[in-house]
């Protein structure tokens, strides 16, 4: 191990082929997050009507609207355009606090060890025994439903993995000889842990970062669905739990399959780039036991 | 019983091609006791895998065979070399941390051996490992620890006596006293010594310790760089042993008496890839080298004792290479 | 195991139970809106609202109505749902038995499965495409969101081919004398399959690349050459040593799913409407039925904590190196 990490040339060459694949597909649809709601044909929000002034209620695909109305008239294709904007946003907001939080608290507990430590890996089992859903039920209908509330409330709360696996990770590292000779060198605790432990944690981090914007989505998606979602932010989720709140599963196919296949590339997509970066790092660290 | 006829084995790496055997041609009869000494990369543990037809995935064999009881084993079938494997041919590894299953009970590992050979009766079995056990100088009662229970030297004699269990023709041992200290070492070997000789099992014992093999082996064969440079009855070749190497080996021995002198070596270090070599294998750092021994190989040269064959240029001076090794000076002048 | 250990470690269970407990009722406390704005309907005059007040505890300062509620709990007396009126425990504990019975047969299935396919994908290596496919199709069921899988399903088998029912855990109008009457009737059985199956196809992907992931590892091992050297074939090297030393973080992870799978049952119940307790979590907080939905919620988060710790027990009890040693 070197202190300081260094910049491995040619990272996106190293992933497997899914993963490659799956990073188009999270660019593509941030694209569509980016500038989708500008690109809509028609108002999502708002029922369209026909030349008769009768709702356009559930029809088919057509050229008018080509992945067809809801129950209420609204074209499908414009609220999935609208769609992928708060899927997104969701997703790497709420990763990336979970990373922070995670990453920090891992390093923290590993590298100090005693009381730090203890308390902060009950802190740890306590909240693995919050069980998600549920407690996003709760504490969205008792708040109101924000898409900020939703983030934070990800965020704070699955962290959990990312800590244990950093603490683990530190309790190895800080026997090694770089840490060691740096505090020898007078270094104080935030030098050493910042300066030199995270870089070499930076690979995890990123791993984690992945795996993150996948429990995001799915999570997010999930809430959506239970009609917890936030209705200034409607995303692919609420649209399918529009549907079968409906009831109309069998006849307008249409209507639900769109968002479906939407959310499913984008956290199947999530998933093949998390498991791609997975699997580099861990030849990586196959070839460092090597080295060593 | 096992015959090695003129192997070379080489491994392809991504370096290129590394030639561990180079043309070994030895025979170890029905009840001999072989030992196989050499040092690190000379080749030996290669022998050992190919004297069980377990070489590694990226070994292969560019000439010659070995024969098991006049079978070529490295071109059986892969059923027909499992038949033989255990039953016929044990094997005794280095007692390393995770040479057993850490998962299973030591018993099991026994048991597996026969399961995989068609026994039926675990009881039986084990009362027969139990037996093994005792005549090594173990308590049958570790059959039920695992292996992390039990000190190395003890893992060593479990290992020699599981070698036993299915009555094999043949034992390969292969560095079986490395981990353990000199006392141990004896136990352990003393313990083989009259397994083996109960049984009247032919041994072959690869090793780089000298020491440990004398308590067993009534032949002896030297190797070095992928090459046997002698072989024969084990006092013939160390008292008056006919390759340069030997008697260096022979003049580096340290023993009581030598109190007060400094450490001898050979100068230098063995070639790594056996395959570039031309002539004698030992020529750079042999102190009576001449310029033939560079160009040509030197061909077996019998010795006086029966059986007893150098593969040197110079083995018809012996005797007065002998009186020149034992001096210190000789291997003081590096030549590499 | 060393006794110490096992009291050490039942100590910090319980009292992460205890801190759980604590966290959970001042969550419901302590959040705004008013939890008692359901039974203390507008129209209520200001003496009737103290009264009810009163009543329900609801004026005594936070620390006091904290133990009063801890007791209440050791009683198992969750109180009364705001909505049906009898007691919490009458609504919680047959949803808990219809969930646990969901749970542990998805879980038992899928794990079991995954963890065939993860020796399988090992095994198989040689023919790449189809490892390939089984890491594809693993994927994908991990990542894509349990409701779009199972309204996906719903159509295919319920709609379509009109193979399973749509929902429900018996036909509309049974009555059952007995537990096992409600438990093993083949109408259960047939309304149990779909669920099942869609929480199967989500969680068998987890001890699937667990599994493999471990086998893997241990594809190198030392003691392989033993074995080999004593004759074994491939297969036997594979299951009786590989996949055998692999499987401990196997185990680990199945537990532990076990207990998070009770939180996650609340998208497959809803849409399968089946009546365990996370579909009632979900009803009950929208009709703002606080002591229902505090009751699961702590039910919910003790069995994850009760699978965490016999999660640690069991991998203690599997590995035969950690047994010798204390924990930590």
């Amino acid at each position: 191990m070197r202190i300081g990490f260094q910049k491995k040339q040619g990272w996106f060459a190293r992933l497997n082929p899914w993963g490659k694949i799956g990073l188009v597909v999270l660019c593509f649809f941030m694209a569509v997050a980016l500038i989708g709601p500008w690109l809509v044909p028609y108002d999502p929000n708002s029922s369209q009507v026909d030349p008769t002034g009768k709702v356009i209620s559930l029809s088919p695909p057509s050229w008018r609207h080509p992945l067809g109305t809801t129950w209420q008239g609204r074209d499908v294709l414009s609220q999935v355009l609208c769609g992928a904007r708060p899927t997104l946003t969701v997703g790497v907001s709420a990763a990336v606090i979970l990373a922070l939080i995670g990453v920090n608290i891992g390093l923290w507990a590993g590298y100090k060890g005693g009381w730090t430590d203890l308390i902060l890996m009950r802190l740890v089992d306590i909240l693995y025994g919050l069980p998600f859903l549920p407690l996003m039920v709760v504490v969205m209908s008792l708040l109101s439903r924000r898409q900020s509330y939703i983030i934070l409330g990800i965020g704070l709360v699955a962290w959990r993995d990312v800590a244990r696996v950093v603490r683990s990770r530190v309790l190895s590292m800080r026997e090694e000889a770089f840490i060691k000779s740096a505090r020898a060198l007078g270094a104080g605790s935030l030098r050493v842990v910042y300066l030199h432990i995270l870089p070499n944690l930076l690979p995890l981090a990123v791993l984690f970062l992945a795996f993150g914007l996948v429990w995001s989505i799915l999570g997010h998606a999930d809430l959506s669905f239970l009609g917890f979602g936030d209705p200034q932010n409607r995303t692919w989720g609420d649209m399918i739990s529009a549907a079968w709140a409906a009831g109309v599963m069998s006849e307008a196919y249409w209507w639900y399959l769109s968002p479906s296949i939407c959310i499913a590339s984008v956290s199947t997509a999530a998933f093949f780039v998390a498991r791609a970066f997975e699997d580099v790092s861990d030849s990586q660290s196959d070839d460092q036991a090597h080295h060593a | 019983m096992l015959e090695f006829n003129n192997l070379r084995v080489s491994y392809l790496t991504p370096r290129g091609r590394l030639r561990a055997v180079n043309g070994v041609s030895l025979k170890v009869k029905q009840g001999q006791r072989l030992g196989l000494v050499g040092e690190s990369g000379c080749g030996k543990s290669t022998l050992a895998k190919a004297a069980l037809g377990l070489l590694d995935e990226n070994a292969m064999v560019e000439d010659g065979r070995v024969l098991f009881k006049g079978r070529d084993l490295l071109s059986l079938s892969a059923t027909m070399r499992r038949k033989i494997l255990w039953q016929e041919i044990a094997y005794v590894p280095q007692a390393s941390l995770n040479v057993f299953n850490p998962v299973y009970k030591l018993g099991w590992q026994f048991w597996e051996a026969g399961r995989l050979h068609g026994a039926e009766d675990k009881e039986l079995l084990l009362k027969k490992a139990g037996r093994l056990l005792a005549e090594i100088g173990l308590s049958p009662s570790h059959l039920k620890s695992h292996p992390h229970q039990l000190s190395g030297g003890m893992l060593q004699r479990m290992l020699v006596a599981m070698a036993f269990i299915l009555d094999p023709h043949l034992i390969v041992g292969d560095e079986p006293t490395t981990a353990l200290d000199v006392v141990t070492q004896r136990k352990v070997m003393s313990a083989f010594s009259r397994a083996a000789a109960k049984r009247d099992t032919t041994l072959l014992l690869i090793s780089h310790d000298l020491g440990s093999l004398s308590l067993v082996c009534d032949w002896l064969a030297v190797m070095y760089a992928g090459r046997i440079v002698e072989k024969g009855p084990w006092t013939q070749v160390l008292t008056a042993p006919l390759h340069p190497y030997t008697m260096g080996l022979m003049s580096c021995v340290v023993d009581m008496s030598s109190k007060g002198d400094s450490l001898r070596h050979i100068p230098g270090s063995p070639p790594t890839n056996h395959g570039n070599l031309r002539g004698c294998g030992f020529e750079p750092r042999c102190p009576f080298a001449i310029e033939f021994c560079r160009q040509n190989s030197p061909p077996g040269i019998p010795g006086e004792s029966e059986g007893h064959i150098s593969y040197c240029h110079l083995a018809g001076e012996a005797s007065r290479l002998r009186e020149a090794a034992a001096s210190k000076d000789l291997w003081l002048t590096s030549r590499s | 195991m060393s006794t110490r250990y096992l009291l050490a470690r039942t100590g910090v269970m319980l009292l992460t139970l205890a801190a759980l407990l604590a966290i959970q009722f001042f969550i419901f406390r302590l959040m705004p809106g008013d939890p008692t704005a359901s039974i203390l309907a507008g129209g209520m005059t200001p003496e009737i609202q103290a009264e009810l007040q009163r009543l329900w505890g609801l004026d005594k300062p936070l620390a006091n109505q904290f133990i009063d509620y801890a007791l209440n709990l050791l009683r198992l007396d969750f109180g009364i749902s705001f909505y049906k009126n009898v007691p919490v425990v009458e609504v919680v504990l047959p949803r808990l038995g219809n969930t646990l019975v969901f749970m542990v047969t998805a879980m038992i299935w899928a794990n079991v499965v995954g963890a065939f396919l993860g020796v399988a994908a090992v095994a198989l290596r040689r023919f790449r495409v189809l490892e390939g496919l089984m890491l594809f199709v693993g994927s994908v069921a991990r990542a894509t969101p349990l409701f779009v899988t199972g309204i996906l399903l719903i159509l295919i088998f319920s709609y379509y081919f009109e193979w399973f029912p749509l929902g429900g855990m018996h036909k509309v109008g049974t009555v059952h004398y007995s537990l096992w009457d409600k438990y093993m009737s083949l109408d259960f059985l047939h309304h149990l399959a779909l669920p099942t199956l869609v929480a199967g196809i989500f969680y068998f992907t987890t001890p699937f690349f667990v599994m493999r992931a471990s086998m893997l590892s241990h594809l190198k091992d030392h003691h392989l050459s033993l074995a080999r050297a004593k004759g074994a074939p491939p297969t036997w090297i594979l299951t009786r040593h590989v996949a055998r030393n692999a499987l401990n973080p196997v185990i680990t992870t199945t537990v532990l799913s076990l207990g998070f799978a009770v939180g996650g049952q609340v998208v497959v119940e809803t849409i399968f409407r089946w009546p365990g307790l996370g579909s009632e979590l979900v009803f009950s907080t929208l009709r703002r039925d606080y002591p229902v939905v505090q009751a699961i919620f702590f039910l919910i988060s003790s069995m994850v904590i009760l699978m965490n710790y016999l999660a640690d027990l069991i991998y203690l009890l599997l590995d035969p190196r950690v047994r010798y040693e204390q924990g930590r």
